[in-house]
């Protein structure tokens, strides 16, 4: 057989009906599971557990996150109680400085005259 | 109430993907691997073909993300399962294992004689004597029937160097053919 003198679609043609193909060349259910497996690729058999576990995990999800959220806003303003202890602190701090009372209030000597301070207030 | 919303449209998009990536995959596999199996088979012969064919699978799925709809899948496939063969050809030529169908002789099993080749062994056995480039190109061109565009774009070269690997490729393998198809019958006295 010559195949010199062969055209392009000759050739073609040729290799084409005579061409190598292995033993086994049909669909293997086997070789699918298989790579499946390996791949870890899962089949969803199961459709209301993993639906029903998904709107679990969600409102799970949704609560923890609005509790952050609740969270986080209070700790923006102070409670009732650290309001309270902010006032009794600076009324504190008022006593403190509040050495001399009005009605009490130490006396200066200028020369012959005794002046109290309220008067040089 | 807008996040829940928007979470449980997430979880859903999750769960699709969860449901439908068996399905998907089994679609690819049903579809391509007899396409993969035969390039493989032509470009890296027998040995390790269901390793190789399960590598490009593997691949495949691995990689879909990347692949880019300018092409055919099938161009993709074809693409991953070249690189594949050969990548499997490049490791074991270094260890001295050249691609080989065992083509020294062909007996026949009930006569146990030398038998007249067949034009599926003469085909065979041409193809082997040819380098991997013109192998992979005349199988793709030829057997495979792509155009140079895409056969250029799966061994990433450009399209006159394929169309001159081709030419090149073609001459060699009408060489093979007729001097093994004239071998064959003075062997047999044709």
């Amino acid at each position: 057989m010559s195949f010199t003198n062969k055209s392009d679609d000759e050739l073609k043609k040729f290799l084409q009906k005579n061409q190598p193909l292995p033993k086994k060349n049909d669909f293997s259910q086997e070789e699918l599971n298989e790579l499946v497996s390996r791949l870890k690729l899962k089949k969803d058999t199961s459709y209301p557990v993993i639906w029903g576990t998904s709107f679990a995990v969600s409102l799970a999800a949704a609560f923890l996150i609005y509790n952050l959220v609740n969270q986080n806003l209070n700790s923006a303003q102070p409670t009732r109680h650290q309001q309270i202890a902010k006032i009794e602190a600076s009324d504190e701090f008022l006593q403190e400085e509040d050495e001399y009372p009005n009605n009490n209030l130490p006396t200066l000597n200028i020369g012959d005259e005794y002046l109290t301070l309220s008067a040089v207030y | 109430m807008k996040f829940i919303t928007n979470a449980l449209s997430l979880d859903s998009l999750f769960l699709k993907k969860v449901r439908t990536d068996e399905d998907q995959f089994s679609n690819v596999y049903t579809q391509h691997h007899k396409l993969v199996r035969s390039v493989i088979y032509q470009i890296s012969g027998e040995s390790h073909l269901n390793d190789l064919v399960q590598e490009s699978f593997i691949k495949i799925w691995k990689h879909i993300n990347q692949f880019k709809h300018e092409s055919h899948l099938s161009s993709w496939i074809y693409r991953i399962s070249v690189n594949v063969a050969l990548d499997h050809l490049r490791t074991h030529k270094r260890k001295s294992e050249v691609y080989s169908h065992n083509f020294d002789t062909i007996i026949d099993e009930k006569t146990n004689i030398e038998k007249t080749l067949s034009d599926k062994d003469l085909v065979e056995r041409a193809l082997s004597q040819l380098s991997d480039e013109h192998r992979i190109v005349i199988i793709l061109y030829f057997i495979h029937d792509l155009k140079i565009s895409e056969i250029a774009d799966i061994v990433e070269a450009n399209e006159g160097t394929i169309k001159s690997r081709i030419h090149y490729a073609k001459e060699h393998l009408k060489q093979f053919l007729s001097e093994l198809s004239q071998n064959d019958s003075q062997k047999h006295g044709g």
